[in-house]
């Protein structure tokens, strides 16, 4: 009984705090549009945009699990793509040399180039959508994923050499383990990342999604509406980092030094 | 049951890119099957590298060095070899036990038959280093002596022929590293393994050896070696017998150096 | 005879001092209306470019038009939309908007703006197809794919009743801005800006059909000036419309000049193509009315028919009174019959 009652309090101490500031925070713009008259087209007040978002709850949750598919799937595209080229990558200083300019080619390429192309390639649904995420994902979790597979303890290294280990053994029980901090920092950056990708994705083609929400919203100054798709995305992000953390310490519950939101 | 280990002329050049450095100069080591070899000399002299090449981690420019009738791979490839070094190097997401049973797990060369030697047990292996109880705590939860015998246990775990140690109590404090002295003795003589340790201890290396090997600075040969026929099992009180001293004054001075115990 | 004289002689004197101050002051009118000029600052609606009411700025630049109506003009661009929230929130006094878009954002949510002059007596919103889609007529639109830029635009909708077109037959996705989905065949029909598309896309090697839908009788209107609501009568608006209007009568006399005037606000765009705009546009530009009453003009029944069609097809989210949407008065001050005053 304690263990629960121990839990609920150290919960609601990662929760009330930010709930609370972001109560203020709303509090403050929705005093401050109404104090300062701003037109509901420039600028709506946060009760206007809740009102909004609640009306049409259905439509938003719908659009935002289109979104946060796109994401999740190119999160995972990417991040598995990025994965095995950092294995192969980490073993050969020739692959390594060759392929990584390339990848940080795709690194700075900005999205608003790419996207419209994938267009064309690839139609209107919701592969392009996931192919972008995957891409922004994957830069972040290749880099990570190198360094972690090689900073590997050298005095075990010595020791699975000594021991005529192969290099299937020494990836498997001492690179892969090694690596996961360096992937879960990497992860934490890409998940959000991803997010964005397919939004942005979303903006230049199709139906569904909020990106879209945003774009036809905005070419209709429809402001509650576009903030209503903005905040959807918002409580999203929050939710996925939250996940991501929770999950990180779950699986690195051996490891010193990661850090504890 | 134990094996030789005999260095010949042997000899290791880093190749640094264009810069040449020699590590050993024909150096000579002769480890009869049981005994103890400690490996002293000044920093830098190359003790470390040649624990290497004994293990196999190093191929030698010249020279050649064997690990009972064949080259160190082949001890590999039998998983005779038992190593630690002056860090524990545990697996911080493993448990104490299967940290130590992390030898096992690697699988041996079928070219050699089903040779693998019967592995100590890990319950055994925590008895012998002292730490039953502890098998499901982790790494982070040990103190550095207790890691240190968990990086023992593991490198006993697959029934080496010759354990190779590299300062393995160095980086712990006095008062532990006494008594970890002591441990290693104890497991060292019970096992019965032919042992190389590398040490800047000339205390460490009377109380411990049967030979003191000693190696001059870069690059390292060897100049001398000493035989320390001090009695076995080597017990408590020990050091402060005139034997005892005689043989560290001698080291001392094969070193040229006049000083305290510990090199630097 | 001599007090006769005398009389005259004062009279003179009076009405030589009379005369020389009556100069002096006018001159000091002058020196004090030329001394301050009024500093207006337009957004054009879109990048740089050959719409017609942005080269009608272009153009009074730098020929001094503003100049010489005591206007110091700043001429900025967007291209993200945001040109009427900067006009409401004051940053922006004169831009451009479809009328279309006027009525729309008058009818939710009710931004006050008012247009004042009009460009484009018919839209500038038209369909391109492929010449290998050999399409003959709309109703060879059904079983095929229309991509659109936001949303399905009320043109498209009134060809579709006109031509009695079944949409259900139709696959309407959108599509975004690239009209390389028409030639890679991923749409079959586009939505397009007359002035634009067709354009670019013979020049990626494309033989194409253009659907305009003022042949399908569906009542547009094109490009227009607008101002906040409250700024309509305004003295600086007037001088505006004076001299932009000047500007567009020069720039359909000399169109090489003009285009010339284009590229130097748009360095980076390909001459031939903004000469196509310019054209394509000019030519929407006039009709009966502007011939009668001057380029930049328009009347209540234009603005009334498109009304009743965004109405009609659902392309308005309220009805209201349109009344305060479009005003004629600044054109009555500004032309004569079809002469600038």
């Amino acid at each position: 009984m304690q263990k629960y009652f121990v839990g609920f309090m150290k919960l609601s101490s990662y929760t009330i705090p930010p709930t609370l500031a972001l109560f203020l925070l709303l509090s403050i713009w929705e005093i401050w549009v109404r104090a300062a008259n701003v037109p509901i087209y420039i600028f709506p007040a946060p009760s206007i945009i809740f009102t909004r978002l609640f009306q049409d709850m259905g439509f938003f949750l719908s659009h935002g699990m289109t979104t946060l598919t796109e994401a999740l799937l190119g999160f995972i595209l990417g991040a598995t793509i990025a994965m095995t080229g950092a294995t192969f990558m980490a073993h050969s200083r020739l692959l390594e040399r060759s392929l990584l300019p390339i990848a940080v080619m795709i690194k700075v390429t900005p999205i608003v180039a790419i996207a419209p192309i994938f267009v064309i390639w690839f139609g209107f649904g919701s592969f392009p959508k996931i192919l972008i995420a995957s891409l922004i994902t994957f830069f972040p979790v290749l880099v990570n994923g190198m360094s972690g597979l090689r900073n590997v303890d050298p005095v075990v290294l010595d020791l699975l050499n000594s021991l005529n280990a192969s290099r299937r053994e020494i990836y498997f029980k001492l690179r892969l383990p090694s690596s996961m901090p360096y992937l879960f920092a990497a992860f934490k950056i890409s998940i959000p990342l991803s997010v964005i990708g397919a939004v942005v994705g979303e903006w230049f083609s199709g139906d569904r999604g909020l990106g879209s929400v945003i774009i036809v919203s905005h070419a209709n100054l429809d402001m509650p509406t576009l903030f209503s798709a903005i905040f959807v995305l918002a409580g999203i992000g929050v939710a996925l980092t939250i996940i991501v953390f929770y999950l990180e310490k779950k699986v690195l519950r051996w490891h010193d030094s990661s850090v504890i939101t | 049951m134990s094996q030789s280990i005999k260095a010949t002329q042997l000899q290791y050049v880093y190749d640094g890119g264009g810069r040449n450095l020699t590590a050993l100069d024909r150096v000579d080591l002769d480890v009869k099957p049981g005994e103890f070899v400690s490996v002293v000399g000044p920093s830098g002299c190359g003790k470390s590298t040649l624990l290497k090449l004994i293990a196999g981690l190093l191929v030698p420019t010249n020279g050649s060095v064997t690990i009972g009738s064949g080259p160190p791979a082949k001890a590999q490839k039998l998983k005779n070899i038992g190593l630690m070094f002056q860090e524990p190097g545990l697996l911080p997401w493993r448990t104490v036990a299967q940290n130590i049973t992390l030898p096992t797990e690697i699988a041996p060369n079928s070219s050699y038959g089903n040779q693998s030697n019967s592995d100590n047990t890990p319950k055994a292996l925590l008895r012998l280093i002292g730490l039953e109880g502890f098998a499901t705590y982790y790494p982070k939860e040990l103190s550095g002596g207790m890691k240190q015998r968990v990086a023992l246990a593991r490198a006993l775990a697959a029934s080496p022929e010759v354990l190779l140690l590299d300062e393995p109590l160095a980086a712990l404090d006095d008062i532990t590293r006494t008594s970890m002295r002591y441990e290693l003795i104890r497991i060292c003589e019970y096992s019965n393994l032919s042992v190389v340790m590398v040490t800047h201890n000339l205390r460490e290396a009377v109380l411990m050896s049967d030979k003191v090997a000693i190696l001059t600075s870069r690059p390292g040969s060897t100049t001398a070696t000493v035989t320390i026929n001090l009695p076995r099992p080597r017990i408590q009180g020990i050091e402060d017998t005139l034997a005892f001293i005689e043989y560290e004054q001698k080291l001392k001075n094969l070193l040229s150096i006049g000083t305290e115990t510990d090199i630097k | 005879m001599n007090a006769f004289r005398a009389v005259g002689n004062c009279n003179k004197a009076k009405l030589v001092i009379i005369t020389f101050f009556s100069l002096i002051a006018l001159l000091a009118c002058g020196v004090m209306e030329t001394s301050e000029p009024n500093n207006v600052t337009f957004m054009a609606g879109y990048k740089p470019q050959a719409n017609l009411p942005f080269v009608a700025t272009y153009v009074a630049q730098e020929k001094g038009y503003f100049k010489e109506h005591n206007l110091e003009v700043e001429i900025l661009h967007t291209t993200s939309g945001d040109n009427i929230q900067l006009l409401m929130s004051g940053d922006v006094d004169i831009t451009t908007s479809d009328a279309t878009s006027v009525l729309k954002r008058r009818s939710d949510p009710g931004i006050p703006i008012t247009a004042f002059a009009l460009f484009g007596q018919k839209g500038q919103q038209g369909f391109l197809s492929l010449k290998s889609s050999d399409f003959n007529s709309p109703k060879d639109w059904e079983g095929k794919t229309f991509g659109y830029k936001f949303s399905q635009p009320p043109e498209y909708l009134a060809i579709l009743e006109n031509e009695k077109v079944d949409r259900t037959k139709i696959q309407e996705v959108r599509v975004g801005f690239d009209p390389r989905v028409l030639t890679e065949g991923q749409v079959d029909i586009l939505a397009i800006f007359k002035s634009n598309e067709p354009d670019t896309v013979r020049n990626l090697g494309f033989e194409v059909d253009l659907w305009d839908p003022a042949d399908f009788d569906v009542p547009t209107l094109g490009l227009t000036y607008v101002t906040r609501e409250t700024d309509i009568e305004s003295e600086v608006v007037e001088q505006f419309l004076k001299a932009t209007m000047k500007a567009l009568e020069f720039t359909i006399e000399n169109r090489d000049e003009a285009i010339d005037i284009v590229m130097k606000y748009a360095p980076e765009e390909d001459r031939d193509h903004q000469k196509f705009m310019l054209n394509t546009e000019i030519d929407d530009a006039q009709s009966a009315i502007t011939d009668m009453n001057g380029l930049g003009s328009m009347t209540s029944n234009q603005w009334e028919s498109l009304y009743g069609h965004l109405i009609r097809y659902g392309a308005l989210p309220k009805e209201f009174d349109i009344k305060s949407a479009f005003t004629i008065d600044v054109l009555d001050q500004v032309y004569k019959g079809n002469k600038l005053r």
